[in-house]
């Protein structure tokens, strides 16, 4: 059907690819009409960080389902939690979007890794500290969504051994009754 | 039937509306009460629930999940993914809204005078990075702001110089004393760093390539109140700082988390960011002198507690030390920025 090839959530995901886009947009074009490496500097950062939010608390949560965060709990040690849809709704999740959204993730440090080596090249050093801070919000991003969706597999492994057990535990349970 | 079955897929508009606003009025009242009683308790946020049995907090807005869990009670674990365009613009408003809130009040935990600094692992609980983010910013760009151009590659070359000779001597003040491996390993990082630093101001002395730099051009050019140098140094060497910093207490043996400390290291340069602003607005030397030594006071101040506590009491003062000195230097760099 034609509805379940377009994007289900477009909205979401042109914000997930524009703050993206943007950024590495400013960083390559921005030489070429502002002087001002400072004015580069923190306006690419902010793109960078505002992708990570979005990605992080928006589109996440909508065209993949999954979320992570990071809590301290009462004895002061830092736990780690990922969270996501049960099974049903992430098999409803449209496939589109969470292609969109897993290529461009990892699409993302490729191309700043890229752009820091020709700053490498050119001794550009001031313009590696841009390139290290979007690097290491992306890969924020990536280590956090991968580890989630990691974890969600297992869940539902482990949801769905348990579903046929306890399935066939009624089962003998029924058939024992009758008996 | 299982859990997950009971759990709807799709909320409807008007009860995501009507959980966001409980949550909005639950949210801003625990901050509020911070500041009378209590212990600060962080914001209910809410949690996309999972689907198994205990009963999920309340939805979708925010990350971190409700330790006070009896947050919103109509929530009962349901999911609010409606379409895009009703949850993507009021979520965010609200998120941002959230986000905004828990700033300001680990601004107030760190940085103010208030009875939960003592314990300190959990006083910054709900640590975030967005605020130590800006602050770092805004001071950079403040100290880059009208620094002349042959002062500041003047200022640049002594402060990393001063403080490799200041690690180098507590490098050889360690090894002296009987101390672990660990520690020096600590004090290497520090040289490392200055070295780095050295090393790439260096080069950038050297080979200045095609930067829009102000050194290379022409000084009397009127738009050009800006130092990119300044800026970058100042932004690495606060960031890098931080990072080294927090090494260096995980290797004397403290229990610290690194995000959280990193966190706590970056809003305490929240009154060296308001100190940088009020020197910008009068150049008498005397009346910058006592602002500087103000902020860099209540600066450490702020972060003493913090650090101390982490590691073991016999080296408190390896670990203070260093902290110190990053915001020391910092105050000299606002103090000869002109």
């Amino acid at each position: 059907m034609a509805e379940e090839e377009n994007y289900s959530n477009p909205l979401t995901a042109l914000f997930h690819v524009l703050f993206k886009g943007s950024a590495i947009a400013f960083y390559i074009l921005c030489s070429f009409f502002i002087n001002s490496f400072i004015i580069q500097f923190v306006v690419t950062v902010f793109l960078a960080a505002l992708d990570f939010w979005v990605v992080k608390n928006v589109s996440g949560r909508i065209l993949v389902g999954l979320r992570w965060w990071n809590e301290i709990n009462d004895q002061g040690e830092s736990v780690w939690r990922f969270e996501s849809l049960d099974r049903e709704s992430l098999e409803r999740m449209n496939k589109k979007d969470s292609w969109l959204f897993w290529w461009t993730l990892y699409l993302t440090p490729v191309v700043w890794l890229a752009l820091g080596i020709v700053a490498v090249i050119k001794f550009n050093f001031d313009y590696l500290l841009i390139v290290g801070m979007c690097l290491s919000l992306s890969a924020a991003n990536i280590i956090g969504f991968t580890k989630c969706r990691r974890d969600a597999k297992k869940q539902i492994q482990s949801l769905a051994s348990q579903v046929v057990t306890a399935h066939v535990a009624s089962r003998l349970q029924s058939a024992l009754n009758f008996v | 039937m299982t859990d997950s079955e009971r759990i709807p897929l799709h909320f409807s508009s008007q009860s995501d509306i009507d959980e966001i606003e409980d949550l909005l009025h639950i949210s801003v009242e625990p901050v509020r009460q911070a500041a009378d009683a209590g212990k600060p308790p962080s914001p209910p946020r809410a949690t996309i629930p999972v689907f198994s049995s205990p009963p999920p907090p309340p939805p979708p807005l925010r990350s971190v999940e409700a330790s006070t869990s009896g947050a919103s009670s109509s929530a009962g674990g349901l999911i609010g993914f409606g379409p895009a365009h009703t949850t993507l613009t009021e979520p965010v408003w609200a998120t941002l809204k959230r986000d905004l809130l828990q700033v300001v009040s680990n601004l107030r935990i760190v940085v103010f005078p208030n009875p939960y600094r003592k314990d300190a692992g959990r006083a910054l609980r709900d640590w975030d990075l967005w605020g130590p983010f800006f602050f770092i910013i805004f001071l950079a760009f403040i100290l880059s702001y009208n620094a002349s151009a042959d002062r500041e590659c003047r200022i640049q070359k002594q402060k990393p110089c001063t403080s490799l000779f200041a690690d180098i001597l507590t490098y050889i003040l360690r090894k002296w004393k009987v101390c672990s491996i660990r520690s020096l390993y600590s004090c290497w990082y520090h040289v490392l760093l200055r070295i780095v630093v050295l090393a790439i101001i260096f080069t950038r002395e050297n080979f200045p390539g095609k930067r829009p730099c102000c050194c290379s051009k022409n000084i009397h050019v009127s738009c050009e109140h800006f130092q990119p140098k300044v800026f970058a140094v100042v932004f690495a060497v606060l960031s890098a700082g931080a990072i080294v910093l927090t090494l260096n207490v995980v290797l004397l043996g403290g229990s610290i988390i690194f995000l959280q400390s990193l966190s706590v290291l970056g809003y305490c340069l929240f009154p060296l960011a308001i100190g940088a602003s009020v020197c910008m607005a009068k150049d008498d030397k005397i009346f910058r002198s006592i602002v500087v030594l103000a902020t860099v006071t209540w600066s450490s101040w702020a972060v003493y507690p913090f650090v101390s506590t982490a590691v073991p009491p016999s080296r408190k003062a390896l670990a203070v030390y260093p902290v110190l000195l990053l915001y020391v230097s910092m105050g000299f760099l606002v103090l000869a920025n002109n």
